[in-house]
């Protein structure tokens, strides 16, 4: 047998010298068969064991070892009268001659059906125990299995006690145990983290423990902690509450209650789980999707095939449709109107072929075929490879807005056309009387034509200025571009200011620049922003001033500029030059006339033909406004066409 | 219908004109003041003025009177519009040559390249100087 080798080492065989119960029993198995040796031996894990041994040498404890081992292995009492002329040697060798050891019997020890042990007496000499002492032997082996049985059980509670304190120590929930009055008895380490206090420091203490601080082990100084709730009252139950850490942050909890009775005293184990990150997240979430479900505008969601693969309720209200009709069918297909301009569709398919973000107006098709204008804001979603998996698009039903604007610009539009009827006629009228048609005026009624006639023109300026700023809010501006020449232009808006000019006794000086500079712009429309600035000029220069129209070129721009020796821009009013109806008070207490609209439209204006407009103004006065454009052959700004798209544009408006 | 013929001069200031060889101006002009106006414009400089209210009276016009020297239009008409006019008037022989001058409150370049591209001649906006019609009447008549 392979154990027999094992059973010979002595290290296997630890005497204990703490067991004393089974010393006592060795002791009384000597005394009660004078034997000279006694030894109880245990062969288990407990590794228990006891004797009188310390007259045996090394060689005879080996050999004791040997026979109690032989011994264990039988059912019944071995005795072995004659141990020097015994010749069965073990296999294993041994063929010693103990002279010393006269006879040996064991009892083996029997501990749940098993052998474990036995009780052993050897003498020096050879001899036979009777009855009694045979008897006698067999009750002690009873008696130290009876022993090993309890101390098997003791050792058997206390691993589980030691498995416990691991368990205590090592799991992921904290566990904080306090007696009924809630001091702290002990603290596991994960308790220790949530809480930030170190379980030494705060045994004993008091904890707070109510709705209003939730779960706090340590009170601040002269914080008020409250009475404690009834801990039995919280038994059994998950509560959800919150807490305090050592640093004052506060906390989330799951908490369950135990009530356990510990060293003859009543405890309770509160088990708690951080929920703090969680909880955030939980909140981060429910907030997210509670913005998602109630908002108006709309949220869908498509996968890398434009198929739908959710909505919102926003969307469900604006499209009409619900989730479950859609699902899975091509947006594209679905939902998009020929309707949207082609521009429009075509960056759209680009920006998703290109899985590029977009922002996009476009008319989409409601449930019935109803057409709506939606603005949308799309954002792909792609995988860590790069892939693209969905696309997240925000939609806003711009509809009503529009249709407002729409509405709004008709409107403006009618209304000046309107007006110009009348006025036409109001105009008219008087200046054929002015003009004398209807018979020579006397002087006074002169005067008051003039005065009615200069109010008749500046209300039609309004119109016309109302007009433009109607068209270019609403985006609707059209452009006759072509090629034109801008010293002819500049020329020709010298000529026109020339009667105003003179009237204000204002000198124009012209500067051209060496080369003769060509642009594609609206010839049209750039004159209307010079003759502006040059007005505006003219307006506010004294009299015997000049104002100077000159014209520079600088890499790929022309540049027209109109200086004055007026008195130039007031600081404050700088910012608000470019603005709608904006009007220094300076300049209106002075009496000048003007709606304040001219350098809103020109600025308007210059913006559409992809241009600038800018100023300068010192404090000595004098102004210089200053508009620029990209000159004729270089980098055409985006949005104006290619000279491919010029003869077709002249082409079609008949202006070739 | 057609609201005046012919008619001489009342003005206070009577051009010397051959009564013979007295222009002939066809204004089509919805607004009834305005139409008034210009025919007082013109009649008081001694041309005999037609005037027509709206774009259908303006067609029937055309197929049954002879061409007058210059034609007067407004863009904005009842029936049938100044575009479709001037498109009408240039396909008719005897009157294709008219010189047509629009009177519009549409102001904007590309609305003023539609009408030139229909065929107008000259462009007038509204509101517009009785002195600049007139200059510009005078390029074209005979």
């Amino acid at each position: 047998m392979s154990n027999k080798g094992d059973l010979r080492r002595p290290n296997r065989f630890v005497i204990s010298a703490d067991s004393g119960a089974l010393k006592r029993i060795a002791n009384l198995a000597q005394l009660s068969t004078g034997s000279d040796i006694a030894l109880v031996c245990v062969f288990d894990k407990f590794r228990a064991g006891a004797g009188l041994h310390d007259e045996l040498n090394n060689e005879e404890l080996e050999l004791v070892l040997t026979l109690c081992s032989r011994s264990v292995r039988h059912h019944e009492l071995l005795q072995i009268q004659d141990l020097r002329n015994t010749v069965e040697t073990p296999a294993g060798g041994w063929d010693k001659t103990m002279p010393s050891l006269g006879s040996f019997c064991g009892a083996p020890i029997w501990v749940s059906g098993v052998r474990i042990g036995t009780v052993v007496v050897v003498s020096n000499d050879k001899r036979r125990l009777d009855d009694y002492e045979t008897a006698m032997l067999t009750n002690l082996a009873q008696l130290a299995a009876d022993q090993i049985d309890s101390a098997r059980a003791l050792e058997s509670a206390q691993g589980k006690h030691f498995r416990a304190q691991q368990i205590f120590q090592e799991i992921s929930d904290g566990v904080i145990t306090v007696n009924e009055f809630g001091h702290i008895r002990r603290i596991n380490r994960a308790a220790e983290n949530i809480f930030g206090h170190n379980a030494d420091d705060i045994k004993g203490q008091r904890i707070t423990l109510n709705s209003q601080q939730g779960l706090v082990l340590v009170s601040s100084p002269g914080e008020k902690r409250g009475r404690l709730p009834n801990l039995k009252s919280l038994v059994g139950e998950r509560h959800t509450i919150g807490g305090r850490h050592a640093d004052g942050r506060a906390l989330a909890l799951d908490m369950t209650v135990a009530e356990v009775e510990l060293q003859d005293e009543l405890a309770y184990v509160l088990t708690v789980r951080d929920t703090t990150e969680l909880h955030a997240a939980q909140m981060l979430l429910s907030q997210h999707s509670f913005i998602v479900e109630k908002t108006e505008s709309a949220v869908l969601v498509t996968d890398s095939s434009q198929r739908i693969e959710w909505c919102n309720p926003g969307f469900e209200t604006i499209s009409g449709y619900t989730l479950a009709e859609i699902r899975g069918q091509c947006a594209v297909k679905l939902l998009w109107s020929e309707d949207t301009s082609k521009p429009v569709r075509k960056r759209v398919q680009s920006a998703i072929g290109e899985k590029h973000s977009y922002n996009a107006e476009m008319i989409w098709l409601r449930k019935g075929g109803q057409p709506f204008w939606i603005a949308l804001d799309a954002h792909p979603i792609c995988d860590v490879n790069g892939e693209l998996v969905k696309y997240v698009a925000l939609g806003f039903d711009i509809t009503e807005r529009k249709r407002s604007a729409q509405m709004k610009s008709d409107f403006v539009s009618m209304v000046s056309h309107e007006l110009r009827t009348p006025l036409t006629v109001i105009s008219g009228t008087i200046e054929a009387m002015a003009d004398g048609i209807a018979g020579p005026m006397p002087e006074l009624a002169d005067e008051l034509l003039t005065m009615a006639m200069r109010n008749c023109t500046s209300l039609a300026t309004l119109i016309e200025d109302l007009l433009d700023i109607n068209q270019l809010e609403a985006g609707v501006v059209k452009l006759n571009s072509r090629q034109f020449s801008i010293t002819e232009l500049m020329e020709e808006v010298k000529q026109s200011m020339h009667s105003i000019a003179e009237e204000a006794r204002v000198a124009l000086r012209l500067e051209h620049c060496d080369d003769e500079p060509m642009v594609f712009s609206d010839r049209d429309r750039l004159n209307q922003v010079v003759t502006n600035l040059m007005s505006n000029a003219i307006k506010f220069s004294p009299p015997d001033t000049t104002v100077t129209l000159r014209c520079t070129t600088q890499n790929d721009t022309v540049s027209i500029s109109v200086t004055d020796q007026g008195p130039g821009i007031t600081h404050e009013f700088r910012p608000k030059l470019f603005e709608m109806f904006a009007r220094d008070p300076a300049v209106e207490a002075s009496g000048k006339e003007g709606f304040g609209l001219g350098l809103c439209i020109s600025k308007g204006l210059m913006d559409r033909m992809g241009g600038e407009i800018g100023f300068e103004s010192s404090e000595d006065g004098g102004a210089r406004f200053c508009v620029s454009l990209p000159l004729l052959g270089s980098q055409p700004p985006t949005g104006t066409p290619t000279h491919q798209n010029v003869t077709d544009d002249l082409l079609e408006s008949g202006q070739a | 219908m057609v609201e005046a013929i012919a008619e001489r001069t009342t003005g206070t200031k009577p051009r010397t004109r051959d009564l013979d060889k007295l222009s002939r101006v066809l204004i089509i002009e919805d607004t009834p003041d305005i139409r008034n106006l210009l025919r007082f414009l013109l009649q008081s400089t001694g041309i005999q003025v037609m005037a027509v209210g709206d774009g259908k009276s303006a067609l029937e016009l055309i197929e049954c009177w002879p061409a007058p020297d210059v034609i007067l239009l407004d863009r904005m008409l009842p029936y049938v519009d100044g575009d479709e006019l001037l498109r009408a008037i240039r396909q008719e022989p005897t009157w294709a040559h008219v010189p047509i001058i629009v009177v519009s409150a549409k102001a904007q370049s590309e609305e003023i390249a539609e009408a030139m591209a229909a065929g107008a001649t000259e462009y007038i906006t509204k509101p517009f100087s009785p002195m600049h019609v007139m200059k510009i009447m005078e390029k074209h008549l005979p």
